[in-house]
């Protein structure tokens, strides 16, 4: 039975996607959570409502106007950041409502039947296309490349900026393309959990892949095999109860944060 | 031939002046030690220096080829980052050309245990950096610029958090390195110091420059009245020199 479940293309699909998206929120959750861009990476999230309000405005896949608004925005932040000293906690913000209003604002101008745009808020990982499946698949190889390629940049860049600027390592450049990657994860992540659900699948698996080490590159690891267990048990989970697949896998994905640092702190009690 | 000439420079910030007309040559190999009242400028010279900072007037030329080495005086990272004291020592390592999919090589990482047994935090090397004390801290961010084989090196008050003993250890590791390089270090303990340096600059928004030797320290002792530090290092000087 699991078989024939299994030949269905939306189901291969649903679950290839679920697995991309937990490799990719190992990789670059545990990369925010650690350079403390927990928020900003709301706000890209959010913003990017505004480029998929716009695809459909336009007739352009949603994805590709949401994936161009979420690079922009966060290029924005750190640029306007930089040049006028204002909080980026302020700008992040501003950018986060906008982002909404924008794709409010376009959606209704869209002429026709209004689209129902839950699949984007709340995720819809049944929904997943062959073709969306291939756009995933080459960003999330983009973003390994760049992260794994120069990964002890990376280490530097976040644990010690000044320093960094000290060796002559370009920063500037760093930042950019890190704000590029992390538009892309959310893009990613976008049609698994849904933008309002997504901060929650990037900073859980690191949070529990921190209990058991504190060497950066096996918290990536870590968080991406957990992401892989909770994004997987969540699916089935949800097809077999017929409940909301995002929801779902961001529920388990909290009960599985609680359960494993509750048994932690028991355990270590244990131990002294 | 100057390692570093530093012409009229400036430092504001927004409209606070920090530094005002500040010309100052330093020789190759020369041990240069700066004093001056807190909020004097010595982290802000030195930061221009490195290129953290720009000047607001004025040119500095650095004679150099590699990176300066820098020990901050502050620290701004989080203490909490999952990092082993080893790799932030090899920090050092990283050329600034980008090097794709690289790993540092076992000379690399000789040259790390090296620099951190002669400091002696050799034994915390697989530690998260923030299970460290104060002083264990400040040993390897040392480390960490030393291994950049640094030509010139600023230490900006690298003692502040280090027992006595220590200190002397560094003071005299540091005149050991002063046979191949450049040295600057910012200093609040004035006894400590004054029996390592070549010369002193006394940073207050302006820069005055004097050799060590006895006349001149007199002069600056007289400049630093009522500066605190001074009273404990006070005897020993008029014995050093
Ligand atoms: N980021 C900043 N923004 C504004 N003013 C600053 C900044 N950093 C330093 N200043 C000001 O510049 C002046 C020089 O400061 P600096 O940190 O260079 O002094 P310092 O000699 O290193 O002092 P300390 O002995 O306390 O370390 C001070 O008046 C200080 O208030
Ligand atoms: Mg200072």
């Amino acid at each position: 039975m699991i078989r024939e479940f299994f030949n269905y293309t939306f189901i291969q699909n649903a679950f290839i996607s679920a697995f991309l998206a937990s490799i990719v929120c190992g990789i670059i959750g545990t990369i925010i959570v650690e350079k403390h861009l927990v928020s900003m990476s709301g706000g890209i999230a959010h913003a990017s409502f505004g480029g998929i309000g716009l695809g459909y405005l336009l007739g352009i896949e949603p994805i590709i106007g949401g994936l161009i608004f979420s690079v922009l925005s966060s290029l924005s932040i750190s640029n306007i950041k930089r040049k006028t000293n204002t909080n980026a906690d302020t700008l992040i913000g501003i950018f986060w409502s906008v982002g909404m209003a924008l794709g409010i604002l376009f959606i209704s101008l869209t002429p026709g039947y209004t689209p129902d745009m839950t699949s984007y808020l709340f995720g819809d990982i049944l929904t997943v296309s062959t073709l969306h499946i291939k756009f995933m698949l080459v960003l999330s190889i983009i973003i390994v490349f760049f992260i794994v390629g120069i990964f002890h940049y990376w280490k530097l860049y976040m644990f010690d900026e000044e320093f960094a600027k000290v060796l002559g390592i370009n920063v500037l450049t760093l930042e950019r393309l890190l704000f590029i990657l992390i538009s892309l994860s959310i893009v990613i992540l976008i049609k698994v959990v849904g933008i309002i659900l997504i901060i929650a699948l990037l900073t859980i698996p690191p949070a529990i892949a921190k209990l058991f080490t504190y060497d950066l590159k096996k918290i990536m690891i870590i968080s991406s095999l957990v992401g892989v267990l909770f994004s997987v048990s969540g699916l089935i989970i949800s097809c077999q109860f017929d409940i909301p697949s995002g929801a779902t896998i961001i529920l388990l994905s909290a009960l599985g944060y609680f359960a494993v640092t509750i048994a932690n702190k028991l355990l270590k009690k244990q131990i002294f | 031939m100057y390692d570093i000439e530093i012409k009229d420079l400036s430092v504001y910030y927004d409209s606070v002046s920090a530094l005002q007309n500040v010309s100052l040559n330093i020789s190759d190999k020369e041990f240069l030690g700066l004093i001056g009242p807190n909020g004097g400028g010595k982290t802000t010279f030195l930061k221009v220096l490195i290129g953290l900072l720009e000047p607001t007037t004025g040119t500095i030329t650095i004679n150099a080829d590699s990176p300066i080495g820098y020990v901050p005086q502050f620290i701004f990272f989080d203490r909490k980052f999952p990092i082993s004291v080893m790799d932030v020592v090899l920090m050092g390592k990283l050329p600034n050309k980008t090097k794709w999919f690289q790993s540092y090589s076992n000379k690399d990482k000789q040259c790390a245990e090296r620099v951190m047994d002669q400091l002696g935090i050799l034994d915390f090397k697989d530690r998260q950096i923030g299970q460290l004390s104060g002083g264990q801290l400040q040993k390897v961010l040392i480390a960490r610029a030393l291994v950049t084989e640094p030509k010139i090196l600023i230490l900006d008050e690298p003692t502040a958090s280090l027992d006595s003993k220590t200190k002397k250890e560094i003071y005299e590791m540091l005149k050991k390195l002063n046979k191949q390089k450049t040295i600057i270090i910012a200093s609040h303990d004035m006894g400590d110091i004054f029996s390592y340096i070549d010369s002193a600059a006394y940073i207050n928004k302006t820069l005055s420059y004097y050799k060590n030797d006895t006349k001149s320290s007199d002069e600056i002792l007289c400049k630093m009245q009522g500066y605190p530090y001074m009273k404990s290092g006070d005897k020993d000087d008029k014995r050093v020199f």
